[in-house]
């Protein structure tokens, strides 16, 4: 099929650069959430769904990739990809059986600033589903057959990532934007660093990172708080109660250059990026809306004037990332090589233009409600569901933010939204990226 | 979905084939149907279906047209494509732009894409929008206006979208020039958004003719999944769809393949691609145009050499052998014409395609030998009745079910009988239809290099 005709994969590879961020919100509905603690005090919370028999437990251990040790980046996504290859006295095919068996689903990710665990399972199953991931996370093996399996697959996607030019061009912003910071370096890591991650390093990973001490919990689905704080416990309670810190220094984007990098392809991927206000700020909702009206949906800004009346992108948009040491507002537009130059320039004059003046009060009123109602939206299945709730906790946020949300939004004001303009777009150029052969743009020199 | 030749998913280092999507809603059930949907006809000819899921005010609507890239002619193609993208440039009433801008302030998403066979339109919004919603979908099915300027950027979008999915893409390229080899005459040959010289030709007039000829509700199917049932969506259907006028439908005729009496083989080396591949293809029958007992046995037999996390294909070549980063299968049977089954490996590095090409055909000879077990079906089946399940947690996607089969024209009934047949399957069936299948004269091979080597065919 060709093709939804819009917001094609560029940003959603930005998730994978700077891990999970909550987008919008809106009132929910549906039955009440509830907090809930385990026995041994793990905290969760729980939204019962009763109607669909799935039951989905969403898990996050705060600390993610950017804290892999110098020389071995790319041990926390290593290590998510090895988790469902064997624990226990399970090896990687009995384990991997058991899974098929009770169709029982879980995946590992590391992101950024979290390590993420997913539970997905029938409701009628959950006991076996909530041994297996009991095992997987307590338990890991890191045989050699599957580590190496694994690692040669790795090495094999770091290099198709070098084929892509929106991986690389995203890789390369945040080599720029961070070059002596975390943020900075490929989160699945270099061949070399890759090729040094032993099998010790992996099991010193999941004993020391999958600790009580940071792990949020979500669950939703055909399941009771009984149930829920049962199947819990089960499966975090054995693991250690702390680790070592997951804390990393705060930072801020380099901007105002220009950089290219040669690749000989048709389009060239142009990446821009700024500081922006993050979610402890109180221009943090001011933010959401002026970037939904520059860079989200067919009406914003540079969706119109790069896209539907020049014809200049298929893809072109932008997003809020809020991260724990740094928060950035990030773009993209791909084009033919030799429009790089004009597409870069329509970009520029939208930032100046919206710096210097705001938003006309009608694109104010539609990025203020488009973001009261996506939330409610995006909560349309039980895993959907225990994904927000996570985000929600992981962004530091009370039980009761779904509530809360469309308040906040709502107070916005067009002063805000041109003082947040004015202090993200006004005093630095963007830190821009591109990738391909563009014509009409030079890079700056070292 | 038909007209995604194969896409790469590079996590897992995995190909999945044409229908993924659709496969996974695959599996037996009881009943009447696996989601409790229920259809009727408009009188001006426009199907509809209701699939309800109450546990949020939410609804997804879709209006499908049985019109796509094959039913272009040659010369001009990217038509339906680019007519989907036309379509978001208002109507004589309503201006460009403010459909998707009244579905934005209700929170809700829209978009639109275009297959093999059909185009399809949707969003998703809260149940109050859902009226508003119809009413601007059903203005556009026979309102469209777009002005001379409006197309000429419309077709800069279309053709960076096809140098990004396609010119920057090696895989993408080979997956093209696939096509093509396989089928030389029926209009699956060519790729649905369009070759770029046609792209570029493509006049108002040809794309008017296109959406006249096929933009009926007659050739429409309506689809609402989430906070609604059929007893409340006929009346709103009736109201708002039923009184568009009927048309009699545009006779469908496309040029038929003649039968593939010898293999086929194509290298695509690409300076660009960073790692080697390997695809083989076969003509199958498809659901709508073949036989259909043999398109069920072939979905199982899909599943049972690459579903799940312990699929054959994967644990033979990929664990066992270590020659590969990546193995596996799919048949893409949702089409309205010919179907296919396919493969696909990628060397581990250090392994050659020849080495990784010679143990696939070593265990798609062990499957002409052998066959399947009676556990290894009854496994697969247990699964794909999981995954039916699974997908009750997405109304969305059960919405694209349910619009793409009636779409290629199955009927509600045996839309709904699909679980129950594929439960049907047995070892004897699976083994019958590989045998049919997986035949020499009806192979494609597709390799990709990344430079010119001594690894050749």
């Amino acid at each position: 099929m060709v093709p939804d005709r819009r917001r094609p994969s560029a940003l959603p590879a930005l998730a994978v650069l700077l891990a999970a961020v909550v987008a919008a919100a809106g009132p929910a509905q549906g039955t009440a959430l509830q907090v809930l603690t385990t026995p041994s005090g793990i905290r969760l919370w729980l939204r019962e769904e009763p109607a669909i028999p799935i039951v989905a437990l969403e898990v996050a251990f705060r600390g993610g990739s950017a804290l892999d040790p110098a020389g071995r980046e790319g041990l926390a996504a290593m290590a998510a990809a090895l988790l469902g290859e064997g624990a226990g006295d399970l090896d990687s095919r009995a384990f991997r059986e058991r899974l098929d068996a009770s169709s029982v689903r879980m995946s590992f990710r590391a992101g950024r600033d979290a390590f993420y665990a997913s539970l997905t399972t029938l409701a009628d199953r959950l006991d076996e589903a909530g041994e297996l991931f009991r095992l997987a996370l307590s338990a890991p093996r890191f045989d050699p057959g599957p580590v190496e399996r694994i690692r040669t697959r790795i090495l094999a996607d770091l290099a198709h990532d070098r084929e892509d030019p929106h991986t690389r061009a995203w890789r390369a912003w945040a080599a720029a934007a961070f070059p002596d910071h975390p943020y900075g370096r490929p989160p699945d890591g270099t061949p070399a660093s890759v090729a040094a991650i032993a099998a010790s390093d992996l099991a010193a990973f999941a004993a020391t990172h999958l600790a009580r001490d940071r792990v949020r919990v979500a669950v939703a689905g055909a399941i009771d708080a009984a149930a829920a704080v049962a199947l819990v416990e089960r499966v975090l309670a054995g693991l250690p109660e702390r680790g070592p810190p997951p804390a990393i220094a705060g930072t801020v984007p380099v901007t105002g250059r220009v950089e290219i990098v040669e690749m000989a392809t048709p389009q060239s991927v142009i990446v821009f990026g700024l500081p922006a206000p993050g979610r402890d700020d109180p221009d943090f909702y001011a933010a959401q809306v002026l970037d939904r009206a520059l860079g989200g949906g067919s009406e914003s800004r540079l969706f119109r004037e790069v896209r539907s009346a020049r014809g200049l992108a298929y893809a072109v948009s932008s997003g809020l990332y809020s991260r724990q040491a740094s928060s950035l507002w990030l773009g993209q537009a791909t084009t033919r090589n030799a429009r790089a130059g004009e597409t870069l320039e329509v970009v520029r004059a939208v930032l100046a233009e919206v710096a210097a003046h705001g938003l006309a009060p009608e694109e104010l009123a539609d990025a203020r409600a488009w973001l009261k109602g996506a939330l409610a939206l995006r909560l349309d299945g039980n895993r959907s569901i225990a994904r927000a709730l996570l985000a929600i906790q992981l962004d530091g946020l009370g039980a009761d933010y779904l509530d809360r949300r469309p308040g906040l939004i709502e107070r916005v004001t067009a002063a805000d939204v041109r003082r947040v303009a004015r202090r993200l777009l006004a005093p630095a150029d963007p830190l821009v990226v591109v990738v391909g052969r563009p014509e009409g743009i030079a890079a700056d020199g070292e | 979905m038909p007209g995604r030749a194969l896409a790469t998913d590079r996590r897992g280092g995995r190909l999945f084939g044409a229908l993924a999507a659709l496969l996974v809603l695959a599996s037996p059930a009881a009943a009447a149907g696996p989601f409790a949907a229920e259809g009727f006809t408009l009188a001006n000819g426009m199907q509809a279906v209701a699939i309800p899921d109450r546990r949020a005010p939410i609804v997804t609507h879709m209006v499908w047209y049985k019109a796509g890239s094959a039913d272009e002619r040659p010369g001009f193609t990217g038509t339906a494509h680019l007519l989907e993208h036309l379509m978001f440039k208002g109507t004589g009433q309503t201006p460009g732009g403010r459909f998707q801008a009244v579905v934005a302030r209700h929170g809700g998403s829209d978009n639109a894409f275009t297959g093999y066979d059909y185009t399809a339109y949707h969003q998703t919004v809260p149940r109050e929008a859902l009226e508003q919603v119809m009413r601007l979908e059903a203005e556009r099915m026979t309102g469209l206006a777009f002005d001379d300027a409006e197309l000429e950027a419309e077709r800069q979008v279309v053709l960076e979208e096809r140098r990004q999915r396609i010119d920057a893409n090696p895989a993408a390229i080979l997956g093209e020039r696939l096509n093509a080899l396989q089928f030389r005459h029926h209009p699956y040959g060519w790729p649905v958004i369009g070759h770029q010289r046609d792209i570029e030709a493509l006049t108002r007039e040809a794309i008017e003719a296109f959406y006249r000829r096929h933009y009926s509700p007659g050739n429409a199917v309506l689809v609402v999944a989430g906070d609604i049932d059929a007893g409340e969506l006929r009346p709103l259907a009736e109201a708002i769809y039923g009184t568009i006028p009927a048309v009699a439908p545009a006779p469908r005729s496309r040029p038929a393949e003649p039968p593939q009496t010898a293999p086929r083989r194509l290298v695509h080396e690409d300076a660009r691609a960073a790692r080697a591949g390997l695809r083989l293809l076969y003509r199958a029958p498809g659901y709508v145009a073949g036989d259909r007992s043999t398109a069920h046995a072939l979905d199982v037999l899909a599943e049972i050499l690459s579903g799940g996390a312990s699929g054959r294909l994967h644990r033979r070549l990929v664990v066992e052998a270590r020659a590969a980063v990546g193995a596996g299968a799919w048949y893409g049977g949702e089409v309205r014409g010919p179907g296919r089954f396919g493969f696909w490996a990628e060397p581990v590095p250090g392994r050659t395609v020849a080495e990784v090409e010679a143990l696939l055909r070593a265990e798609i000879a062990d499957l002409l030998a052998h066959g399947v077990s009676s556990g290894e079906v009854a496994r697969a089946k247990a699964r794909m009745a999981a995954n039916l399940v699974y997908a009750r947690d997405r109304a969305a996607a059960i919405a694209r079910w349910y619009g793409a089969w009636l779409a290629l024209g199955l009927a509600m009934d045996e839309i709904d009988a699909w679980p129950r047949r594929i439960a049907a399957v047995t070892a004897a069936d699976v083994h019958a239809a590989a045998r049919a299948v997986l035949v020499a004269q009806g192979e494609t091979v597709g390799i990709l290099l990344p430079q010119a080597s001594d690894d050749g065919p």
